[in-house]
């Protein structure tokens, strides 16, 4: 038999693997428990504790100290101790007083009831004695007896009247004292609760400041293994509803962790600290918890981007902003970029583009500058025209139409325009599609010559003629100079010869760029097309964005004279090449034979014209290049754009952008190839060199990249990577999005039209817009002096009126009948408000936004009523005299007393233009509905004492003394009853024209030096 | 006057001189003045027409003229505000309390007298109005905030005040373009403004150096560091450049 003891393993040996191993196992689980307790987190948090325990009592040390030297505070300590003394003196008293109260209430008691039993008595004589009066019987003396009673009832009564009299008094004592007591602890209170709420502050977070249990809790609680149950340091997260993150095939509820790290992001005070405790620098806007946007609502990443799960520095998928801090966090923090997680954090410079998904209605988007100005450029640049964004869909092409483009201007100028744009205009938006890096070789640069020369042909010969009216009138240039600064022209059009080496791009710069810089128009128009499109632009092209000015035949042809004298002769110059059979038969070929078989090709062109050649050479270049995408060219109606579509372009996998040959040269981020894509387009048709040259793929022509350059700057380009990265494909739940209300939709879609139709190049609303008035000063400059031109009151009284408050203020059925028949209103304005070819829903657009900006809901009103006899508008009258408005406005025909440089409105027409509660708004205080006016508020005299009123004013304004709104409504009766003249423009020509405006000017011969 | 000698008076006079001594060490309030010329040769003021209102033509004895270089026989230079910009070595510090004595402008003639005024922040300000016609105030600081106030004829006074120091701004009418004053606000009282003569006394200052500027409406501004006490701190304006012309 085998032996029981024998083993086949040695025991001991066994003991002592099994203790090391468990030793070793023991270690282990106390290494795991050390590096789960070490969290990298926690070093930030602990810090961040230090900064804020600082913070705290740096600010308590100053709320402190301020607190000592504020007199009120040390008069209401004193007050409020003396007034304790006084209570503790007063204590006894008060005793007394509360026994007294008691002994009162016993004797009122006893009174009260000797009363009632008296009155019963009396009651029951009563009836005895009424008995005994009517024969009944009854007592023989109840008349004696019942008299006595009732002194005897009367006396208690009177008793019980004093004695409750007596308690009333006392306690009205106490509550005297204890009111006094109360008001000055709560001053007190109210002084210390900020420091009081510092201190709360401070005992939560700082151990020095905590009671001896609490320093115990503070150390424990954050105890290896117990720190389960409620730490001080922990993973802080917010579960943003309703959000998912996108995870390819499924979703998963947004859950962001980003402020485990960033302590401060939600707390002020915190600005200047390091990253990551930094205060959120737009906390009234973002983050804060009553912003519109709470952290606790949105998370981080619902904007910002970026794995919002992760704590650590990599697993959160940081962005650096440039190369600099990408190194940087490379060597401190072991940052590498994140691939496996689609959506990294925005880079700074791109972060607004997480406004977007939310907020594409608007136009600009408050506190998004660069978004608006990526907004602004999408649009001016007619990106949308090749590729189809949504928000665009409905705009008109962004470039001028050519179906009669013969009338205009001629082949040469066309063929070397498209050519080379920007050799005749330096800053046109109209891109470069020739000459770029991918066909610049000498071989490339001799077809493309022969593509234009096509597509020139093309365009001319199928333009249609534009016929205009005969205008035979002799321009004058200095006049047409005039009327160009001062009609209104440039708060659409630049006249600027040479780039602007300081040009710093922006939504107001690009308003003045609506319309083209009025450069060289000599070497480009004739002159016959010209009259006609400055007469009426419609004419030419129904859809453009040009408005109609209402010029005279003669302003006409001046406006014409004057820009047709200014011609580029370098670019006039310029060779046009001849056409060159063989080239264009191969690019015809190369279009043949996407159809035809090679020897069909070969037969085909044996039997075309060389015309016939290069109009299907042009045509088909004009479909591939996408020209009509912009422009509206005869042939290329319904065509859909030739762009890829961003409406999503954001939400695009990396994986489907090819980074080509420049995986190397251009970091691996969506927004590095978009900059790359929109910088140089062309870029991926390039081969890099590692000297910087490159070189080029080997394409055909027609498979090369054909995105045309446009020569945008840095900061326009970062705008517009911005748009496009927040051009996503998020799902956002209502809750989240601002609220859709009528008025909410009016005020967007109307900013939007604004935006489209430049009404912000000339007005101001709010604030923003008026970019017309630098030409405003210039104009002033040269008719009144610098001196007048730097007076930038001056300037924004000869500009166009700011609209601020313009749905309060004007009745909406007139400002509908203005808008379609513009009359003057503002006299001494030259600035023209042009006529529009608006549809009366659109104009209704514009006028919902105002009003629902003004919070005003389309209502009909009663007309206000008024009457003749009334005190008020006798005292109006009255008002308007002394007030002397007679001075800058004219009465109907009446002219103003005052020259034409301090005129204002016609008063007869404010009955059907102005509401008349805007009025007393804007009596009241003209400066602040429209900072700046030289309107002044009204004097009235609704201070001053009665008899004054009456000696000076008159008994009828004296009626309104004491009364500031009646007494300005006064105005409006009196506005109201005034008739006469609508139309003074026939007045104020005449007085301008012999009198000029009266400008108080500086003239050179002031110093009689003649240097000056 | 006899002087007994008792040891009473001896100590007296001793504590006497020690308080004074201490007080001319260490700072007894001085002044720093100083005058104003133009050099060169001045142009004429020229007149203005006021016929736009009947009734600033009466109110005027004398047809009245610009006027922004007014000098006299020496060349001293009217009107050129002069302010203590900052403290160099000196003291500044301290809430200095506006004075209880409001400034004054009045419209008088259809022009502001004066024309250049220095007022404290929340010191009153009376507007008059002794013309007899409708002028209107109107203010456009950048700083403080902007009013523009009807004053009918029989309105002859009113008050304003300035919350915030500023450098000078201009005050306009505009029922009357002509019209036109400056005023500068400032947070402590070291301000002036140049007589007939161009002259001008800033007082009650403490010792030390001063950053001094004189500011002029067309000429523009100077700045100089003066010590309190010094003989004075003349300045001089010359033609300013001429403008550039585009």
């Amino acid at each position: 038999m085998a032996d029981n003891q024998e083993r086949h393993y040695n025991i001991l040996k066994l003991n002592r693997a099994f203790a090391i191993s468990s030793l070793v196992f023991f270690a282990v689980w106390i290494l795991v428990f050390v590096y789960d307790f070490q969290r990298p987190w926690k070093k930030y948090q602990i810090e961040f504790r230090k900064l804020e325990i600082e913070k705290i009592r740096q600010d308590l040390y100053a709320e402190s100290a301020a607190l000592e030297k504020n007199s009120n505070y040390n008069q209401l300590v004193e007050e409020l101790s003396a007034a304790e003394k006084k209570l503790t003196v007063r204590q006894n008293e008060l005793d007394e007083i509360v026994q007294q109260l008691e002994i009162l209430d016993a004797e009122l008691y006893k009174n009260n009831q000797l009363y009632q039993f008296a009155k019963a008595d009396l009651d029951v004589l009563k009836y005895e004695y009424e008995k005994s009066q009517f024969g009944h019987g009854g007592s023989e003396n109840a008349g004696e007896e019942y008299g006595g009673l009732n002194i005897h009832v009367n006396k208690y009564y009177l008793d019980v009247q004093e004695t409750e009299s007596r308690i009333e008094t006392v306690k009205s004592q106490e509550r005297k004292i204890r009111k006094y007591i109360d008001e000055a602890k709560n001053s007190l209170t109210t002084l210390t609760r900020e420091n009081s709420l510092l201190k709360r502050r401070l005992t939560k977070v700082d151990p020095e400041a905590m009671s001896f249990a609490n320093k115990i809790g503070n150390i424990v609680r954050d105890l290896p293994v117990i720190d389960f149950i409620d730490p001080y340091y922990e993973v802080k997260q917010v579960v943003v509803k309703g959000l998912e993150e996108d995870l390819i095939y499924m979703g998963m509820p947004k859950v962001d962790r980003c402020m485990t790290c960033h302590v401060g992001i939600d707390k002020a005070g915190f600005e200047d600290a390091p990253q990551p405790y930094k205060t959120h620098p737009k906390l009234d806007f973002i983050v804060g918890p009553s912003s519109a946007h709470p952290l606790s609502e949105f998370g981080c990443t619902s904007c910002h981007a970026g794995r919002g799960r992760g704590t650590r520095f990599y697993t959160t998928a940081h962005s650096p902003n440039d190369q600099e801090t990408a190194h940087r966090w490379e060597k401190e923090l072991g940052w590498e970029p994140m691939h496996y997680w689609e959506n990294p954090m925005l880079p700074k410079r791109y972060t607004e583009a997480g406004c977007y998904k939310c907020h594409s209605g608007n136009m600009p988007l408050k506190e998004a500058e660069t978004l608006s100005l990526g907004l602004s450029v999408f649009e001016k640049a007619g990106c949308y025209a090749c590729h189809q964004v949504d928000r665009w869909n409905d705009l008109p092409k962004p470039g001028p139409s050519l179906y009669h483009l013969a009338s205009k201007t001629n082949k040469d100028w066309t063929y070397k325009w498209i050519f080379e744009p920007r050799s005749f205009r330096h800053n046109t938006w109209m891109p470069h599609f020739f000459k770029k890096g991918n066909n610049s070789d000498p071989e490339d640069l001799k077809r493309t010559e022969q593509e234009v020369l096509a597509m020139t042909e093309y365009l001319f010969s199928t333009a249609t003629p534009y016929k205009t009216a005969n205008v035979d009138y002799a321009g004058d240039q200095e006049k047409g100079r005039v009327l160009v600064n001062s009609l209104g022209c440039k708060g659409c059009h630049q006249i600027q010869p040479e780039p602007d080496s300081e040009y710093d791009p922006s939504v107001d710069a690009i308003r003045t760029e609506q319309g083209p810089n009025l450069i060289s128009l000599g070497s480009k128009v004739n002159r016959q097309w010209l009259l006609g499109w400055l007469k009426n632009p419609y004419s030419y092209h129904p859809d453009t964005k040009m408005p109609n000015l209402r010029l005279s035949d003669q302003e006409a042809a001046d406006i014409a004279a004057y820009l047709l004298a200014d011609k580029n002769k370098t670019f006039d110059q310029l060779a046009v090449p001849s056409v060159n059979e063989s080239i264009v038969d191969r690019i015809s070929a190369d279009f043949l034979s996407q159809l035809l078989r090679q020897d069909q090709v070969a037969r085909r062109l044996e039997d075309m014209e060389i015309s016939e050649k290069l109009n299907y050479a042009g045509e088909k270049l004009i479909g591939n290049y996408g020209c009509y995408s912009c422009h509206n060219i005869a042939g290329f109606e319904g065509k859909k754009p030739i762009g890829t579509s961003l409406n999503v372009e954001g939400s695009k996998l990396i994986s489907k952008l090819d980074f080509a040959f420049w995986h190397d040269e251009i970091p691996h981020t969506k927004w590095d190839w978009f900059y790359a894509k929109v910088d140089k387009p062309e870029t991926f048709d390039l081969i890099p060199n590692d000297d910087g040259t490159y070189a080029v793929k080997e394409l055909p022509s027609l498979d090369k990249s054909r995105m045309p350059h446009y020569g945008l700057t840095d900061k326009e380009i970062d705008a517009l990577v911005t748009l496009i990265m927040g051009l996503v494909k998020d799902e956002i739940p209502e809750s989240k999005l601002p609220e859709k209300t009528p008025a909410y939709l009016a005020v967007t879609k109307g900013e939007r039209f604004i935006h489209t139709n430049n009404c912000l190049g000339c007005h101001k609303i709010d604030g923003e817009g008026g970019a017309i008035w630098t030409a405003t000063a210039a104009w002033l400059g040269e008719v009144a002096g610098s001196e007048n031109s730097e007076d930038i009151s001056l300037v924004q009284s000869f500009s166009p009126p700011l609209l601020n408050t313009e749905g309060r203020k004007v009745q909406p059925d007139w400002l509908l009948d203005w808008f379609q028949n513009v009359s003057m209103i503002r006299p001494h304005l030259q600035v023209r408000m042009p006529s529009y070819d608006f549809t009366h829903q659109e104009w209704n657009g514009v006028i919902d936004y105002f009003q629902s900006k003004d919070g005003l809901s389309l209502t009909y009103e009663n007309p206000h009523s008024f009457s003749q006899a009334s005190n008020s508008y006798l005292a109006g009258q009255k008002v308007q005299e002394e007030g002397a408005c007679i001075n800058c406005h004219f009465y109907g025909a009446m002219k103003p007393r005052q020259d034409a440089l301090t005129w204002a409105p016609n008063l007869v027409l404010t009955k059907e233009r102005l509401r008349p509660d805007w009025l007393i708004e804007w009596f009241n205080n003209p400066q602040s509905v429209m900072p700046g006016t030289k309107m002044p508020a009204p004097y009235i005299p609704v201070d001053e004492p009665i008899n004054d009123v009456i000696e000076y004013w008159g008994t009828e304004v004296a009626t309104f003394v004491g009364d500031t709104t009646a007494m300005l409504y006064t105005l409006v009766d009196w506005m109201w009853g005034l008739e006469g003249v609508e139309d003074v423009s026939a007045i104020v020509k005449a007085h301008i024209e012999s009198q000029g405006y009266g400008f108080i000017t500086e003239d050179e011969d002031e110093w009689e030096d003649e240097e000056w | 006057m006899v002087w007994i000698y008792t040891e009473e008076i001896v100590n007296n006079n001793i504590i006497k001189i020690l308080i004074l001594s201490s007080v001319l060490t260490f700072g007894f309030a001085g002044d720093i003045q100083g005058k104003i010329t133009f050099d060169g040769k001045a142009p004429k003021m020229k007149l203005l027409r006021m016929d736009a209102d009947p009734v600033c033509v009466a109110n005027n004895e004398v047809a009245p003229r610009k006027e922004w270089l007014i000098l006299d026989e020496n060349n001293g230079l009217k009107n050129v505000l002069v302010f203590v910009k900052e403290s160099s070595t000196g003291s500044l510090a301290g809430d200095f309390n506006p004075t209880e004595n409001p400034a004054v402008i009045d419209q008088n003639g259809c022009m502001y007298v004066p024309h250049v005024l220095g007022v404290m922040v929340g010191q009153k300000l009376d507007i008059l109005n002794s013309d007899g016609t409708m002028h209107n105030i109107h203010a456009l600081p950048k700083v403080n905030k902007e009013f523009n106030k009807a004053m009918p004829r029989s309105k002859k006074r009113m008050t304003v005040q300035f919350d915030k120091s500023e450098a000078p701004f201009k005050v306009k009418c505009d029922v009357h373009p002509w019209m036109g004053a400056f005023i500068g606000v400032f947070d402590h009282p070291y301000f002036a403004v140049t007589g007939d003569d161009g002259s001008y006394v800033i007082s009650g200052l403490e010792p030390g150096v001063y950053v001094i500027e004189a500011w002029h409406e067309k000429l523009g501004s100077q700045t100089a560091n003066v010590t309190v006490g010094d003989s004075a701190a003349n300045f001089t304006f010359t033609k300013p450049k001429k403008p550039k012309k585009k």
